[in-house]
């Protein structure tokens, strides 16, 4: 396809690619934010690029509210980049993760710069990350949100209220343990300055 | 407070607000000469119309053999009717399979979607997934071609039956591919929701080995192919190779067992409700005896493994598109060991 010549250009390209275009202008801001918030930014223009190529090939299938079907699209292409990452990197992580797990400092001694708020996050299943983020980061309401990862609304209001369920546990949880740790460190002071 | 984690995390937004867009030429550089795929009518493209009308396809191609073979049938009658009424003839009708409609020849950049319609030969052979590890052997596997077989079939709800097809290779390592009920080898339509690894010929784990990986006795490929209501199946298929025979291969994590294990090989489907990108899946195998013979991520009794002996790099690693860091471990030094 000759973008450059567009008197070339048969005129069912010229629709689709009159239709790209527009789609590219409505949603791609959207998209490399999306991508952006859940990969480092080296990769997350690749995936949008990736995104935009898929949707090019897919034009007939694009629904009315392309938005939704876009973000599922980034979600598969994230999906499979992880997936097809080698099997010798995959491995090699994993033998670090196992290998590094036994010698970890306790969780108080580690000061990522993280809030408690993204700790508890990252504590969730994928899903339950996915479900609140696209709410809360990506701002979709819930028919949009349950169209990204193909459930329905009422499913998806489901998964909201659990996975919000579950991320208060998680915070509370930790709370009460940054309680029990103060108290801790407090009853010890009161038996040092007692002796 | 339910509002309130939504409120917070709403705070907490790596990029709020919408970015700048990308230049559009960096996507019509990869877009190339392409062409946006026609809409074709797909067992699994999710809307209800192209389904039905696909569940009535060989409806009525049944019904028209049915009609030309009737035909047939009474033309042959009547053609002995006319020329010698006193004998009797049996006549047998044999299906025959349509003719295979030769693939279009597609241009270079397509090689990849070459592959769905070739044989299972053909694909080992071509090897579209062939993994080449930094740390064992370098040259692909090569099938050895009477070794090409079905193991045999599973049905994936909402997707169909499935075949599964495996190779031996000179070089020890396996071949595996799954077939789609539409006859498509799965792993080729990178749409989005079905995709995941090529089919291919691969290393097993014991080849690449020697402490550089960890020998857990689970060597597969991953596939994703959505089912009927746009959900997805996250497919691993691969083979046990503990010294025990496996019968059963459970991912504890789902609690779904597999649903084939045959000859040391299995296939199992995880449902995306548990297993969304498919990274929370942890598999065990269990002989016929009930005894766990491979635990995923655990070395086999006896195999090399590596073990940390020196101290752990920590470094703050800044997280992108954030003000934050996050913690990274590295162990200095490795040594080879077995595993008990």
């Amino acid at each position: 396809m000759q973008f450059s010549a567009p008197c070339r250009t048969p005129s069912v390209l010229m629709d689709s690619r009159a239709r790209f275009e527009a789609l590219y202008r409505a949603h791609c801001g959207a998209v490399r934010s999306f991508a952006h918030r859940r990969v480092p930014s080296a990769a997350a223009d690749d995936v949008v690029a990736d995104v935009f190529v898929l949707a090019w090939r897919r034009l007939d299938q694009a629904p009315g509210d392309e938005l939704p079907w876009l973000l599922g699209i980034a979600r598969g292409v994230l999906a499979n980049r992880r997936r097809s990452d080698s099997r010798q990197e995959a491995l090699r992580d994993r033998i670090a993760a196992n290998t590094a797990r036994g010698a970890e400092p306790e969780p108080e001694d580690r000061s990522d710069g993280d809030s408690a708020l993204m700790r508890a996050l990252r504590s969730l299943s994928r899903l339950d990350q996915e479900v609140l983020l696209l709410v809360a980061w990506d701002g979709l309401d819930r028919a949009q949100a349950a169209s990204v990862l193909g459930i329905t609304p009422g499913l998806f209001s489901v998964r909201l209220h659990r996975a919000r369920r579950r991320l208060e546990r998680v915070l509370t949880s930790q709370q009460r343990e940054a309680e029990q740790r103060a108290a801790k460190a407090s009853a010890t002071e009161v038996s040092f300055d007692g002796r | 407070m339910g509002d309130d984690v939504l409120d917070r995390l709403r705070q907490e937004n790596p990029v709020p607000g919408r970015m700048e867009d990308l230049p559009l030429e960096a996507v019509l550089v990869r877009i190339g000469d392409d062409s946006p795929r026609p809409l074709a009518p797909h067992p699994r493209s999710g809307s209800r119309g192209p389904r039905r009308a696909s569940r009535a396809l060989p409806l009525v191609a049944s019904l028209a053999v049915v009609v030309a073979v009737v035909a047939v049938v009474m033309t042959v009658r009547s053609h002995y009717r006319s020329t010698s009424a006193s004998t009797t003839t049996r006549t047998r009708t044999t299906a025959v399979p349509p003719r295979p409609v030769a693939p279009p020849r597609l241009k270079p950049a397509a090689v990849a979607r070459e592959n769905v319609r070739d044989t299972p030969l053909e694909l080992f052979q071509r090897n579209p997934g062939a993994i080449v590890t930094t740390a064992g052997p370098q040259s692909p596997e090569t099938v050895i071609p009477s070794t090409v077989r079905e193991l045999g079939t599973f049905t994936v709800p909402g997707v169909g039956r499935m075949q599964y097809w495996v190779a031996d290779t000179r070089q020890h390592g396996i071949c595996g591919a799954l077939r789609l009920p539409d006859d498509d080898w799965a792993g080729f339509d990178n749409a989005g929701l079905h995709g995941g690894q090529f089919p291919a010929c691969y290393p097993t784990r014991r080849q690449v080995g020697a402490g550089a990986l960890i020998i857990d006795g689970f060597d597969f490929l991953q596939t994703t192919v959505p089912s009927d209501n746009g959900q997805r199946w996250y497919i691993l298929y691969g083979a046990v190779s503990a010294t025990e025979t496996p019968v059963r291969v459970l991912d504890t994590v789902s609690k779904r067992n597999a649903s084939l294990v045959r000859d040391s090989y299995f296939a199992i489907a995880l449902h995306p409700v548990g297993n969304d990108y498919g990274d929370d899946v942890h598999l065990e195998a269990f002989d016929a005896a009930g005894q766990r013979i491979a635990n995923q991520g655990q070395p086999l009794p006896g195999t090399p493994t590596v073990k940390c002996v020196g101290r752990y790099d920590v470094r703050h690693v800044p997280i992108p598109g954030t003000h934050r860091t996050a913690l990274e471990w590295k162990c200095r030094r490795y040594v080879k060991v077995l595993a008990k």
